[in-house]
């Protein structure tokens, strides 16, 4: 991952994962939403240039991002309502995120395919991040697993989330807070680590 | 008329054209998800108060004309078929994030019972309870008798 995207990373992150519920079945809903939002527009951008309306990119790329954010609220009203009501303004969120507007708005591949692929891939990682977080969440901090469901969520109990009274912080917004500093920081430890020891090798190689 | 005026026109069509396409089709979604909006929460209100007492479930939807009912939906509060008082599900925040919690006042009392939360058979559940000092259970009891009072009113002053 290079430098700028530890920022945008960091900043989605914490917009995204923070505000939501911390259960498994809301966390998968935001990233199928981001995900769909990600390959639509990343496709209507191409629309556009074929269409010749160059001039005019920003606006279209910006409305159909909007577009597709409400019509996925619309959509959840359909088949679940009350995750709609619990997310309420979390939904909105993926739509102004800096993933978002740093890989649609600023797409340079030739075809359609590569565009939808590049933004996909670097989506890809953090939308498996937040599902392995949203899990950790649900399981440590509530003892639960749920899903989406028709009309709700389905919720298995695994265990007394009392009996192991610390790990119920992670259900909390501090606790999400945390996780997620706490996350960034080893991400960039780790990364810093690798690249001594790559420009480490490098020196070697050229003595 | 010339080419450029030609491209001109084409380009303000096409940009027309698809906005109009985009409003159409969020608009039948619009149309679409509103019987939805008021079952489906219908329903989940209806799981929450048979954990709360057997016979009680949800009856019409109360007209409500606030901003709150883009994040609640407010209803008749029914003991098999005699209208008891109103029920409301709302988008409570809490310490672990935003959970749509249930609230209930019966017709002649000015008091608003916390009924429960969906879907949080977790032992966290245990957290949030009628009788405890949360400020945010607090806070909607006052928020929905308000609410409820004020429908009251309307309806006496034939609104």
């Amino acid at each position: 991952m290079n430098k700028s995207l530890y920022f945008i990373f960091t900043a989605a992150a914490f917009s995204m994962l923070v505000c939501a519920p911390g259960r498994f079945a809301y966390g998968f809903v935001l990233m199928l939403e981001f995900l769909l939002i990600i390959s639509g527009a990343s496709a209507f951008s191409y629309l556009v240039k074929t269409l010749k309306l160059e001039n005019l990119k920003s606006v279209l790329n910006l409305a159909f991002i909007m577009f597709l954010t409400i019509a996925f609220k619309l959509v959840l009203v359909l088949v679940s309502p009350v995750m709609a009501l619990t997310l309420s303004f979390v939904i909105y969120v993926p739509a102004i995120s800096a993933f978002m507007l740093s890989s649609v708005l600023t797409n340079e591949e030739k075809t359609v395919k590569d565009g939808v692929a590049k933004n996909l891939v670097t989506s890809l990682v953090f939308a498996l991040f937040t599902l392995v977080f949203f899990f950790v969440r649900d399981v440590a901090g509530f003892g639960t697993i749920t899903l989406p469901a028709k009309y709700g969520i389905t919720e298995k109990v695994l265990f007394d989330v009392h009996k192991s009274a610390f790990f119920s912080f992670f259900a909390s917004v501090p606790g999400a807070l945390m996780m997620v500093a706490v996350t960034v920081a080893v991400i960039i430890l780790l990364q810093n680590k690798f690249s001594i020891i790559e420009k480490a090798g490098t020196q070697n190689d050229s003595e | 008329m010339d080419e450029k005026t030609k491209t001109q026109l084409a380009s303000c069509g096409s940009f027309t054209g698809i906005l109009l396409l985009l409003f159409i089709i969020l608009s039948g979604l619009v149309f679409l998800s509103l019987s939805s909006w008021e079952n489906g929460l219908r329903k989940n209100t209806d799981y929450v108060l048979q954990g709360y007492s057997e016979n009680l479930h949800c009856g019409e939807m109360l007209p409500i004309k606030e901003g709150i009912v883009t994040s609640a939906a407010f209803y008749q509060l029914m003991d098999k078929d005699t209208v008891k008082g109103y029920a409301a599900i709302v988008r409570m925040t809490t310490y672990y994030g935003p959970v749509p919690a249930v609230f209930i006042q019966e017709q002649n009392s000015s008091e608003v019972i916390f009924a429960g939360v969906y879907g949080l058979r977790s032992s966290i559940n245990m957290e949030f309870s009628n009788d405890s000092n949360d400020l945010v259970i607090n806070y909607w009891k006052d928020k929905c008798s308000r609410i409820f009072d004020e429908y009251k009113k309307s309806l006496e002053d034939g609104e």
